[in-house]
């Protein structure tokens, strides 16, 4: 006569269930604090701009909904919306390349054996500790066409003056100046001295052996080995940059001549000086949609280039 | 449970008994209020307790707190203003006054940051309005256009009522300055200052003897200033570099006044309309394309970059500037230190004329307005009569030196022992003449000005600059940008 189980296994898919379920609640229980942070401050206010971009809305009145009419004036009417996303796509593509490399060429130069290597680190980090507000203003000061210190050497060295921030062609390119200064030295570097620690001493001692010089190690193994930095700080890099504001708003106010109107500067103007908080509601979600998937679209092409140590091509 | 046994209890209560003993005979203290100290504060509740005991007589300090009892129905109204501005030091004196005057009103006053176009200050007035906590009465400009967009979005109460009720007389105030105010068939507001925007020419007295150069007056006209401004243009040291620049004119929100005395406007009268490529307006920015690049008496924007214009004057590196009432706080401020003499000396005449007589000016007026949220409008009222009457409007000119918008200060005794300048009586009768003369403000109709300032800011700086020509096709596209944004929606 054998013993009927079916009773036990059900009982027991059920304690294990409960078990199950039991465990679940806990864990959402201890990250509650979080789903309520998020949902309070990022997924709701995000409904909500959203339909706000919908809307026609100056904050005194209650929005009125108008359809994608803010969108539709965004793409063909707004006369500075594509030129202001033109302007911030220059400012991103010229200053996080720049930005990286020349992070990471200071993060391999601070990786050498020198005497001072922690003042120069120190140096080189703390422009970026000076707040955006204090750098703007510095700037603005030491490029001034007239009485700035870049110009007075110019001068002196008998070379023509340049306009900087005050010329509707070098601002940009000025602005980029600032930037660096700002971040090569910064957070990027950091990254890049801690994924130099990583590359693999066997790699390079045996790149010495087959006779590479200098270049062929850095080019052949320490690059390679950084490449999921590299992206990372690519990543990161654009999507900040493409956030430019604090440098036009602080230190040119958009000019001269619109020059330095980059796109973040163009919302929050719509948003807090003309008061059309629709359409920069509108404009964020573009903005936030393009961000998106520019980022896809670096995740999908970093299969190309950047490797990961241990996976299997 | 712990049973005590009979030595512990007998311990414990011989010591309690001699506690109790001892407690007895202590001599008793009498507290005798030598000193008083009455604190009366805002709260409700009055509470004073006095301890008097026998015997010993200590003296001793005590402090009895009586708090005020409130009197019944005293309304507080709060008045949000910009932090900073010089009628700052009129809120001060005059709300202390206000409060004296009417003892079951208490006025507060509320400051925010101004920002360009007092742009923080009005956003700062929409969160409030927007939280449900607006406040009773506030300040405003015709200049920024916030005056007509407070009364357009309901921020602000249609005063005429209150007028009414009150038999207040507008007709005290400079007529340009009330006309202005007219907004849809009434008023949302009172003037409480008013001046001619960059109506002015100020210039260095003493260079101008140094070097020989009669001094302008206001017969003259538009030719005469870049005569003046050539004599006055120097390279000193031959560096090929101008030490000193004849003149400085207003290129951003005063650039309306610049092509009227070329018979030209930006606008229509209803604001509805761009002109930038009208016959008369270009002439105007065609004349001021050669002050920059053919009479080379101005400086630069590049060279302005991060200075005003009262800097360069009062570094000595420009010699007149397009400048108005507000100019003579600016300059003293600079040019004054608090003891001794000034740098230099300065005067004011009008701006020059033009075609049919027109000088470039515009009327601009500073507005206090009674909130709709306001639940006490008719004592908010009273408040900005008292800062709206004589004694705020010389107050003020002793301030900063821009008069209230009335006509009945100028023979106070006190306008003129103000020192603003070498001759105050001359420069406030001068003032009082060309606010009777100003010419009209326009603005867009869908009161989008901040945005048109913008626009004329980042577009017709390409010529200041260099890099565009004055060409009609330059001017027909502004003119496109302009009258599109006229179209736009009322914001």
């Amino acid at each position: 006569m054998g013993v009927d189980l079916s009773g036990v296994a059900a009982v027991s898919t059920r304690r294990g269930q409960s078990r199950t379920r039991r465990a679940s609640f806990k864990g959402y229980l201890f990250i509650s604090p979080w789903i309520i942070g998020f949902l309070l401050f990022v997924a709701i206010p995000m409904a909500v701009s959203f339909w706000l971009s919908l809307s026609r809305y100056n904050i005194m009145q209650p929005p009125e909904y108008i359809g994608i009419e803010n969108y539709r004036y965004a793409f063909q009417d707004d006369p500075q919306f594509w030129p202001s996303v033109l302007r911030t796509l220059y400012f991103t593509v010229v200053s996080v390349p720049l930005g990286v490399i020349g992070s990471l060429l200071l993060a391999v130069l601070m990786n050498r054996d020198m005497r001072g290597k922690a003042a120069f680190r120190t140096f080189f980090f703390l422009p970026t500790l000076t707040p955006i507000i204090a750098t703007a203003l510095l700037w603005s000061w030491l490029l001034h066409p007239e009485v700035g210190l870049f110009n007075y050497v110019l001068f002196r060295l008998g070379l023509p003056t340049i306009g900087w921030l005050a010329n509707a062609k070098t601002s940009v390119p000025s602005l980029i100046m600032i930037s660096l200064w700002g971040s090569i030295g910064g957070n990027r570097m950091i990254i890049f001295l801690a994924g130099l620690q990583g590359v693999p001493v066997e790699l390079l001692e045996a790149a010495d052996l087959d006779g590479a010089n200098r270049w062929d190690k850095f080019w052949n193994v320490t690059v390679p080995t950084l490449s999921p930095v590299i992206f990372f700080n690519l990543v990161l890099g654009f999507i900040g940059s493409f956030q430019v504001f604090a440098l036009s708003y602080v230190g040119t106010d958009g000019g001269p001549s619109w020059s330095t109107w980059f796109y973040m500067l163009h919302v929050v103007k719509q948003a807090l000086t003309y008061f059309e908080m629709g359409y920069a509601s509108a404009l964020a979600w573009i903005f936030f949609v393009f961000i998106l998937l520019f980022t896809i679209l670096q995740v999908r092409l970093s299969s190309l280039w950047v490797f990961y140590a241990g996976e299997r091509s | 449970m712990a049973i005590s046994s009979r030595r512990h209890f007998l311990r414990l209560a011989a010591t309690g008994a001699t506690g109790l003993a001892l407690a007895a005979c202590q001599p008793k203290v009498v507290e005798k209020v030598v000193k008083e100290t009455v604190v009366v504060t805002e709260k409700e509740v009055v509470k004073e307790t006095v301890v008097v005991k026998e015997a010993v007589e200590v003296e001793k300090e005590v402090t009895r707190v009586v708090e005020k009892e409130k009197a019944a129905d005293v309304i507080q109204i709060r008045y949000m203003a910009r932090i900073g501005q010089t009628e700052a030091l009129l809120y001060g004196q005059r709300l202390m006054e206000f409060n004296d005057l009417y003892p079951n009103v208490k006025a507060n006053l509320e400051q925010y940051p101004g920002g360009p176009f007092a742009s923080d200050y009005v956003a700062k007035l929409f969160a409030l309005q927007a939280a449900g906590d607006m406040g009773d009465a506030c300040w405003s400009a015709s200049h920024g256009a916030h005056y007509f967009f407070f009364a357009e979005r309901g921020l602000t109460t249609d005063h005429a009522p209150l007028i009414e009720a009150d038999s207040f007389d507008m007709g005290q105030f400079f007529q340009p300055a009330v006309d202005v105010m007219g907004y849809k068939g009434s008023y949302y507001g009172l003037p409480m200052k008013a001046h001619i925007s960059n109506g002015l020419l100020g210039y260095n007295r003493d260079l101008l003897e140094e070097k020989g150069i009669a001094e302008p007056t206001g017969d003259w006209t538009m030719d005469d200033w870049i005569i003046l401004a050539s004599q006055l243009t120097e390279d000193a040291d031959g560096d090929g570099k101008t030490d000193t620049w004849g003149t400085n004119v207003s290129t951003g929100s005063g650039l309306m006044d610049i092509v009227l005395p070329f018979g030209g406007n930006l606008l229509n009268e209803e604001g509805t309309e761009a002109q930038i490529n009208s016959a008369e307006v270009k002439e105007g920015l065609r004349w001021l394309y050669d002050v920059y690049f053919q009479h080379k008496v101005v400086p630069s924007p590049e060279a302005m970059q991060g200075i005003n214009s009262y800097q360069l004057m009062a570094s000595g590196k420009l010699a007149t500037l397009q400048t108005g009432f507000y100019s003579v706080g600016n300059l003293n401020a600079l040019i004054k230190p608090e003891k001794g003499e000034a740098r230099f000396r300065y005067w004011m005449v009008p701006m020059p004329y033009g075609v049919n007589s027109v000088r470039p000016n515009h009327i601009v007026v500073d507005c206090v307005s009674v909130t709709s949220a306001s639940e006490h409008k008719q004592e908010t009222f009273d408040l900005l009569k008292t800062f709206t009457d004589k004694e705020a409007g010389i107050q003020l000119a002793m301030g900063d030196g821009v008069p209230g918008a009335r006509l009945d200060l100028y023979d106070d005794p006190r306008m003129n022992g103000s020192h603003h300048t070498e001759n105050d009586t001359e420069m406030f009768a001068l003032w009082q003449q060309m606010l009777k003369e100003c010419n009209a403000f326009r603005y867009p109709q869908n009161l989008r000005n901040i945005e048109l300032y913008n626009i004329y800011s980042q577009e017709l700086d390409k010529l200041w600059r260099g890099e565009e020509d004055p060409t009609d096709a330059f001017f027909d596209r502004i003119n496109v940008l302009v009258q599109k944004l006229l179209e736009r929606p009322t914001v």
